[in-house]
């Protein structure tokens, strides 16, 4: 008797170890993989990359409407460039989201929280809006929430990219969850915070200071990544600013 | 006119020029000499004319000269000077060109309107921007207003 539940147990254990990918029961999900699949798997080859993703990392820029996609091996290679993608719709201006209902999408560093099989907008990715420093700086008791990075070419809030290529970040995200990743860091920024594009922003926004502190704590972040192709440790100070540990 | 008498005349008249050489009584100019300075001060300020026109710069000229300042100060990051060639509105709009960086430029093309211009320009061999200027009068800088 009981060695036969040891045998069932066992063998469940496997068939859940073989679909270690959980997302992979939902339809839409096995659909994006048979999409996808194959062209992921090349594009990774190319860049000289582990197929399934073992560590990724996403990053927005709000004006230039671009998500990125960068992966590594492992903890100690830096990360390569995968694909970038262009982002369909983005509400609101540039700017961190401050309150519930400002339609703003988000600035800082953050994770995705949650996948979601079953979007209206095909499939989504929740980015894990309001962090420690949106709590601070908010400036309503409301800071708001469900921001998220879905498929579709609509947007109150979140980062739309359309059907076909959240499919291929979704797949991937799930695919680094299933291999162990628990926070996938995704880095939402105004803009390329380079030189150029920081002393642009520093100009246009030269009569709204408490934004441009805000903007030169994310920038430490960019410069960091930009630099050594590794994700910042990234805390915050009693004001809710960003700062590199 | 005898031969000998010529060169009595040849002679005479020789004896005449070296008095008046000597300074002793000046020199009227002739009629025909007036009218031959005059047609060469003329002829002068007619070459002169035309160098000083070689030496204007053509709206293009300026309209790339604008061009050329306005991406190297945006190649250096150096916004002040920046704002001397382009408008407030234009520089935002270079935030949503996705080049970060600007390592390398080449302006492709010009055209030049009454006191509108456009110039094609082409970013790290990569990007190309149309930037479109303005002036109000042919005497203004052109400045970036918009970028396509």
């Amino acid at each position: 008797m009981f060695g036969r539940a040891a045998f069932l147990i066992l063998l469940c254990c496997s068939c859940l170890k073989l679909n270690s990918n959980e997302q992979l029961w939902y339809a839409r999900v096995a659909d994006a993989r048979d999409a996808k699949d194959a062209l992921l798997r090349s594009l990774f080859q190319k860049k000289g990359l582990t197929y399934p993703p073992q560590r990724l990392y996403l990053r927005v820029f709000k004006s230039e409407n671009v998500l990125e996609v960068w992966a590594s091996d492992n903890n100690m290679q830096p990360f390569t460039m995968v694909k970038s993608y262009p982002v369909c719709a983005m509400s609101g201006q540039l700017g961190p989201k401050r309150k519930e209902g400002d339609e703003q999408v988000p600035e800082g560093f953050y994770h995705i929280s949650s996948l979601n099989p079953f979007s209206a907008y095909h499939l989504s990715m929740q980015v894990s809006y309001p962090n420690a420093s949106d709590r601070q700086l908010t400036t309503h008791s409301r800071p708001g929430g469900n921001i998220y990075i879905h498929g579709n070419c609509k947007s109150i809030g979140c980062i739309a990219i359309t059907d076909t290529y959240i499919e291929e970040v979704y797949w991937l995200v799930a695919q680094a969850r299933a291999n162990g990743q628990a926070n996938i860091p995704v880095h939402l920024f105004p803009a390329r915070m380079s030189e150029l594009k920081y002393n642009i922003l520093l100009h246009l926004y030269r009569d709204k200071p408490t934004l441009l502190k805000f903007w030169s704590s994310l920038k430490q972040g960019y410069d960091y990544f930009q630099y050594h192709h590794r994700v910042p440790s990234v805390g915050i100070d009693q004001n809710g600013y960003y700062f590199l540990q | 006119m005898e031969k000998p008498c010529f060169i009595m005349l040849a002679l005479i008249n020789l004896l005449t020029l070296s008095f008046a050489a000597c300074g002793t009584k000046p020199h009227v100019p002739t009629q025909a000499e007036i009218a031959a300075d005059r047609q060469l001060l003329q002829e002068l300020q007619q070459v002169l004319d035309c160098i000083d026109e070689i030496m204007q710069p053509t709206d293009e000229e300026l309209l790339v000269d604008a061009t050329g300042q306005l991406m190297e100060a945006l190649y250096c990051a150096d916004i002040a000077t920046a704002t001397r060639f382009a408008t407030d509105t234009a520089l935002g709009l270079l935030l949503y060109v996705d080049e970060p960086e600007i390592n390398h430029f080449k302006i492709k093309r010009t055209d030049v309107f009454t006191n509108r211009g456009v110039a094609e320009v082409t970013i790290n061999h990569h990007a190309t921007l149309k930037l479109i200027f303005s002036r109000n009068s042919a005497r203004n800088e052109w400045r970036l207003t918009a970028v396509n």
